[in-house]
């Protein structure tokens, strides 16, 4: 489950988002409100898109953060493949029908699926 | 060569924009000078000036005006900010237009800073009425500009009224209808793609901004509208708001309380925009675009609240005059059934024109003579 390394608080500043990115190894992460439902996507793009337009490090992530991202409604490896392959993107969260975050595909995930499925099949 | 100048701070009116720009690139008589400002130039609205720079346009002036705060005090500075950069900028280009479009405050300023200025001055989508502060701001630019430019017959009807000059007055449709005829916008499965969602078993497009005067109700406002949308059991296409007071608690009832397959922009290319528009089953909420774009796309427009109050409209709109949420329900209901999209088929025209005005527009921009009698105003009333 990636779902807690990739969580951010709209309260956060840049700079603490950077320090997550940073430490996860991420190109970006999940804001949520303080109900805990998704409030949107926040990516290295959009933290150095904001350093060039002015704003400082200590600057809050709210205003700068995406409402608009591509998700699916469940855990679903196949179609999370479709969509790395369609789309320049390098995480997509699982968002339930409450607007609670249920998990995040990495590519990774995605491989790993494949390399199991594969040794299943084999043995089977 | 003529030099218009033309003015824009947001998504809606840039829509009004572009054809006519467009048609001035093919002319070489006629040149433009474009300035941009407020929710353009913000990021947290999509910094749509890029949308702008991609579509190949020049932007010559960029006036940074908006203040944080999301109150009519800000709201109002705000505005003063933009109002302070416009006489340098009419100034130093010395236009021989100002093309000022709709109904937002930063028109109103364009207006304000044309007039003193003894600058030639148009508005497009002028002499309607809207209910919001901006209905009122319409109507105070029709005070300072030279030459309007309404978009049916009504409107035309009540800029006379008010005391314009009859000879300033014309009726020329909506030139956003312009790229709607040409076919300019995307198409279902690119939008699919794109967006990376399934939305060709009907959606519901959704699009709700503050009303000025009630913006200590929005959030409340904005709950019954999320909480009549969850009801349904189809793709909801999202539009967030505009920046005007109150924006922040639709905001805010958005991120909390919307329960199923919402999917939310920020900012969409007008393209997108118009794709969606459409492509979907219905489009709910209050934005003009359900009265002006959706009837040329015999599209059904749930109207909630007093937004859009006494404006003009097609029988495309199903009007909910109370932010009820079983009401708005049931007008949704209406909207969606196969009945009432036969009946569009069958009986809508599109008050606002059929889709030729950048034409007249800019035809009466080359064309009308720019004297004392053009600048010095008189109301007949």
């Amino acid at each position: 489950m990636n779902k807690e390394r990739f969580c951010v608080n709209t309260k956060y500043t840049l700079l603490e988002v950077m320090n997550v990115i940073e430490t996860i190894r991420e190109r970006g992460v999940v804001v949520l409100g303080d109900n805990g439902k998704v409030y949107g996507v926040i990516t290295l793009g959009d933290i150095i898109q904001a350093l060039v337009e002015g704003k400082t490090v200590y600057a809050s992530i709210e205003k700068l953060t995406k409402p608009s991202f591509i998700y699916l409604n469940e855990v679903n490896y196949r179609k999370a493949f479709e969509i790395f392959q369609q789309k320049n993107i390098s995480f997509i969260p699982v968002v339930d029908n409450d607007n609670y975050l249920v998990d995040v595909i990495t590519p990774r995930d995605v491989m790993g699926f494949a390399v199991f499925s594969e040794h299943n099949e084999s043995a089977d | 060569m003529k030099k218009i100048m033309f003015l824009t701070g947001s998504r809606g009116e840039w829509g009004y924009i572009r054809p006519i720009l467009h048609l001035i690139e093919q002319y070489k008589d006629v040149d433009y000078r474009l300035v941009v400002t407020n929710m353009h130039l913000l990021p947290s609205y999509g910094n749509s000036y890029r949308e702008i720079e991609n579509d190949g346009f020049t932007i010559h002036y960029k006036i940074h005006m908006s203040l944080e705060g999301d109150s009519h005090f800000t709201m109002t500075k705000s505005l003063g900010i933009c109002l302070s950069a416009l006489p340098d900028i009419i100034g130093n280009e010395k236009p021989d237009w100002l093309v000022l479009a709709g109904d937002r405050g930063e028109q109103l300023m364009g207006a304000i800073a044309a007039g003193y200025t003894y600058t030639p001055v148009a508005h497009i989508q002028a002499g309607e009425v809207s209910g919001n502060i901006d209905g009122m701001a319409r109507h105070a630019i029709g005070k300072f500009v030279h030459l309007h430019f309404a978009s049916n017959g009504d409107a035309k009807d009540r800029l006379i009224k008010l005391g314009e000059e009859p000879f300033r007055v014309y009726n020329v449709g909506a030139p956003q209808l312009d790229e709607l005829v040409n076919t300019q916008y995307t198409g279902l499965t690119d939008i699919e793609n794109k967006l990376c969602v399934q939305l060709r078993n009907g959606y519901i497009l959704a699009v709700m901004h503050p009303v000025t005067e009630e913006s200590s109700h929005a959030r409340e406002q904005a709950e019954i509208f999320i909480q009549a949308l969850n009801q349904f059991d189809m793709p909801i296409m999202l539009i967030m708001p505009n920046n005007d007071a109150g924006s922040s608690d639709i905001k805010y009832a958005i991120n909390n309380f919307k329960k199923g397959d919402y999917h939310v922009y920020a900012n969409l290319k007008r393209e997108d925009y118009l794709g969606l528009l459409k492509y979907c089953t219905c489009i709910v909420g209050n934005s003009s675009s359900g009265l002006l774009e959706a009837p040329t796309f015999r599209i059904p427009a749930v109207n909630i609240g007093r937004r859009q109050h006494l404006r003009y409209r097609g029988n495309n709109v199903i009007d909910v005059v109370e932010w009820d949420k079983d009401k708005i329900v049931t007008a949704i209901e209406k909207a969606i059934e196969p009945r009432f999209k036969k009946f569009l088929h069958d009986n809508i025209d599109n008050p606002y024109g059929d889709g030729h005005s950048s034409e007249k527009i800019l035809k009466l921009l080359m064309e009308t003579k720019i004297d004392e009698k053009l600048i010095v105003k008189h109301l007949t009333y």
